[in-house]
């Protein structure tokens, strides 16, 4: 059964959207016009800590977006499966890819982190200035070698480093093939991969950026795969292989328990 | 070196360094489709041919060209046409 919403009419999809981007462009240019002055100050700062500083603001920002401007369109129920607590070490948390609004959601973990962005996000105005200030990885804009080398950094800086293998939304309950650089990363650098899977926001919005339905999301963080058993992968291919089958396994439950809820 | 056996040895590349079974691995089987391998797989599969087989792939444009896993049960056959010392280290 899929969860397509019904088409309606383009007059009252735009009705749907336009409250929602309101507040989205209003609460952005509120936050990062009081965070200027903390972002100057930043600057000040040495690299490595002034990215780290960034990140933290780019992880309020998110936050403060799901938790409290989206609050009165659609809930978000995280449940935190990972057994790490506050305890656990910088790694790689992989997360699927089925809308535009995944890249504010990974905020609800609770910490900072570098998100692996493709060369557009990077280039946009005020979220990509501040994505290039917090150390963001250009995974299609960098060779191997400097992602790399940057993950090393965010790593260092006891951050997690959030991809989207998928590398485009899906925009269904399926997820896309992954592609195999975050994993050889993990594997090179001997990184626990955590993973979290998104569910409910396949139309939040779409790929033309309409939100043509509102519903509650629900987001799990799994048990991670350890670094030694990272460690054990033959090849990128086979740890991307495991994580795939984990989160689809994960997924489908998840969809399902939306679907009886919705029901 | 009869083709069976390069079938074989190519093949023990695919199940050890991508733990694929050995039944989906058919000549018809597309690398990149139908084996889910993308650029930096198809890098690790090299390497892994290059150990088996005891021959540098870098500067050989035919292994660029490979589609299917046919494709490079041929290219090694050629190869091993050419270079009958290779057979002797499988």
């Amino acid at each position: 059964m899929s969860s397509e919403p019904q088409k309606s009419s383009a007059l009252f999809t735009f009705c749907r959207s336009f409250p929602i981007y309101f507040l989205t462009v209003f609460w952005t240019a509120f936050y990062w016009t009081a965070m200027l002055l903390p972002v100057g100050i930043s600057l000040l700062f040495p690299r490595c800590k002034r990215r780290h500083f960034m990140r933290f603001l780019l992880f309020l920002f998110g936050w403060t977006m799901v938790r409290i401007v989206w609050r009165p369109f659609f809930r978000v129920r995280y449940e935190d499966h990972s057994g790490c607590g506050k305890d656990r070490a910088p790694g790689i948390v992989v997360v699927n890819h089925r809308a535009a609004t995944d890249a504010f959601l990974v905020a609800v973990m609770g910490e900072s982190c570098a998100q692996t962005v493709n060369g557009w996000p990077m280039r946009a105005p005020v979220i990509g200035w501040g994505a290039k200030l917090g150390g963001y990885l250009d995974i299609t804009g960098w060779d191997f070698a400097t992602l790399e080398k940057n993950a090393t950094e965010v790593i260092a800086a006891n951050d997690v480093i959030v991809a989207f293998p998928e590398g485009t939304r899906s925009e269904s309950e399926k997820m896309n093939a992954f592609h195999s650089g975050i994993f050889k990363i993990a594997l090179d650098l001997g990184l626990p991969v955590y993973m979290l899977c998104i569910a409910g926001n396949e139309y939040m919005p779409d790929r033309k950026f309409r939100f043509r339905m509102f519903r509650d999301l629900l987001i799990r963080r799994l048990a991670p795969i350890p670094a030694d058993e990272v460690g054990r992968c033959a090849t990128a291919f086979v740890l991307k292989k495991t994580v795939f089958r984990m989160m689809e396994e994960e997924l489908a439950k998840m969809d399902e328990l939306l679907k009886e809820k919705k029901s | 070196m009869n083709r069976d056996a390069i079938v074989k040895a190519v093949n023990s590349i695919f199940i050890e360094r991508f733990e694929f079974e050995e039944a989906d691995l058919t000549p018809e089987k597309h690398i990149l489709d139908d084996l889910g391998l993308d650029s930096l797989d198809i890098v690790d599969m090299i390497v892994g041919l290059q150990q088996k087989f005891g021959i540098m792939l870098r500067e050989n444009k035919e292994i660029r060209e490979v589609k299917t896993l046919g494709d490079v049960y041929a290219l090694f056959e050629k190869l091993i046409a050419e270079h009958p010392e290779l057979a002797e280290k499988l």
